[in-house]
């Protein structure tokens, strides 16, 4: 299945962000099929596809990228 | 040789044997030690040294005679005030409780006075048992001896710190989401959380748990021997079983172990800990076992329901009290359950429910694996005065995710030291087995003490 998780960012350090968003597909083993940024000034929109495989993977991966300090689902 | 304090229960009791220790200088020499480093670390309660050095001079007699009571005779031993003692209050950690002195011993006590140990103290805990921390309205702020800036975990603080700090070999604790691992794995030494039942404890509850902690596997396989023993007050107790707990030594060559590294909900691993614990699978695949990897199988849904469920059954006691008794209990603990005021009956049920939804998980996970391996926390520890690693009494159990599902599920788990943070700080490994299986998490504990590497110098915290 795939899986597409949309989130805005407000925080001044994107490259960091997104470094841990990366990190936290790695550690899951989970593959990405999309992933979008959007700045707009001290904002972000990413989107970001993957395809889990199994739901409680997805729930992980959605509860790890909201501990990411300024991200929320948009 | 060792320093005295810091022999083990095995090590003493051989040496009682044989005539070349006496349980009288053992005692005199923890009692040096507590009263050397005890003003920093605020480990005990109720410490009575004068009661131990009489029951020490009678383990003496019964040794010379060649008569001891049992495995642990003249061991000193620590035990947690929320098990009770007879004639000793049973504070909770909490200062709105009574200070009423307890009509009996609880089991554990009692198997221990049985066996012969030597009981120098009672160890320190938070309110109610409910923080993974060593702070308290009751007692003094608890530290870890290995950083006394940092944690030494929780519920059963004073515990971790005693073993860690060498107060005597043996030391119980209580366990309901974590309550002996966590501060075992926090303070680098053993801690086991047996099946459920297994020790019979009074009074018993839906996943609580009494377990030794200790800084070798073969003093809690020693302690177990002890404490397994039946007590009719349980009534959720196993039936007794003649368990080989000092038969150690088994290979792991074969086994199929799971390696469980997201819980699914709360803190995520530091990758320090994630590290250690994947250094320790290395050592049990080059010793012939076959690991593989453990999806997170635990959801944000299951703690959620578990900590509203915490709350009512906390509430349900507090909101009886006085308002004066309720402004004495610790403002996090007291904040954290006043939420429960208006939960609904589905509210409550729907959360109970959730406890069964993590046994079926963790059941389900562990199919198909001889045990499954894990970071006991997420991360080190944390400043000694929080209460928790997260310290927010609205996020209370974010650090309790690998612990808490087997305290639901009702199987045995050890947590033994499986590396350092670069600031010095232990990381604990931990071991789940099959239900009922305590002495095959044991094993599996004494193969990985002998298979990592050497531990650094217990610490010496000096007054």
């Amino acid at each position: 299945m795939t899986d597409t998780m949309r989130y805005t960012v407000e925080s001044g350090d994107l490259e960091n962000i997104v470094s841990r968003l990366l990190d936290i597909v790695r550690r899951l083993g989970v593959s990405v099929s999309k992933l979008a940024v959007e700045v707009d000034g001290g904002k972000a929109s990413l989107e970001i596809a993957v395809a889990p495989s199994s739901q409680s993977i997805a729930n992980t991966l959605r509860e790890r990228i909201g501990q990411i300090e300024g991200a929320k689902p948009a | 040789m060792s320093e005295l304090a810091d022999l083990s229960a095995i090590d003493l009791v051989e040496a009682y044997r044989s005539k070349k220790l006496s349980p009288v200088e053992v005692t005199d020499a923890v009692i040096a030690r507590i009263d050397a480093s005890e003003p920093k670390l605020n480990a005990l309660w109720a410490y009575d040294p004068t009661e131990a050095r009489k029951a020490a001079g009678a383990s003496e007699e019964r040794w010379a005679k060649g008569e001891p009571l049992g495995a642990i005779d003249g061991v000193p031993v620590t035990i947690k005030e929320n098990i009770a003692t007879k004639g000793t209050a049973v504070p909770l950690g909490c200062a709105a409780v009574s200070l009423t002195p307890a009509a009996a011993d609880a089991p554990p006590a009692a198997r221990t006075r049985e066996a012969g140990g030597i009981l120098l103290a009672k160890t320190t805990m938070p309110d109610y048992g409910m923080l993974s921390s060593g702070l308290s309205s009751f007692h003094k702020l608890a530290r870890n001896p290995w950083d006394l800036s940092a944690n030494p975990g929780g519920s059963s603080a004073g515990a971790g710190a005693a073993a860690a700090a060498g107060y005597g070999p043996l030391h119980i604790g209580t366990d309901i989401g974590g309550s002996v691992r966590l501060p075992a794995g926090w303070c680098g030494i053993v801690g086991l959380k047996p099946s459920a039942g297994r020790v019979p404890i009074n009074p018993p509850f839906i996943g609580r748990v009494a377990g030794p902690m200790t800084r070798t596997v073969a003093d809690t396989a020693l302690y177990m021997s002890v404490l397994s023993k039946p007590d009719a007050r349980d009534t959720m107790a196993l039936p007794y079983a003649d368990i080989p707990w000092l038969d150690l030594d088994r290979g792991v060559k074969g086994l199929k172990i799971g390696l469980w590294l997201d819980a699914g909900f709360g803190q995520a691993v530091t990758e320090e800990t994630e590290r250690a614990v994947k250094k320790a699978a290395r050592l049990f695949a080059d010793a012939g076992a076959i690991i593989e990897p453990v999806g997170p199988f635990l959801t944000r849904e299951m703690i959620d329901g578990l900590d509203r469920f915490w709350r009512a059954r906390g509430w349900e006691d507090v909101s009886r009290l006085s308002p004066e008794k309720q402004a004495q209990i610790l403002p996090y603990i007291f904040d954290w359950i006043k939420t429960a005021e208006n939960f609904s009956g589905r509210e409550v049920y729907t959360g109970f429910a959730q406890i069964e939804a993590m046994r079926n998980a963790l059941h389900t996970a562990l199919s198909g694996y001889d045990f499954i391996l894990s970071p006991t926390a997420p991360t080190a520890s944390y400043p000694a005065e929080w209460a928790s690693p997260v310290n927010d009494p609205q996020k209370p159990f974010e650090h309790i995710a690998f612990t808490v599902a087997v305290n639901m599920g009702g199987q045995p788990a050890v947590s033994i030291n499986c590396g350092y943070t670069e600031g010095g700080l232990p990381i604990g490994l931990q071991i789940i087995g099959q239900q009922f299986d305590d002495i095959g998490v044991l094993r599996l504990a004494r193969a990985f003490e002998t298979m990592r590497p050497q531990q650094r110098p217990w610490p010496k915290v000096a007054a």
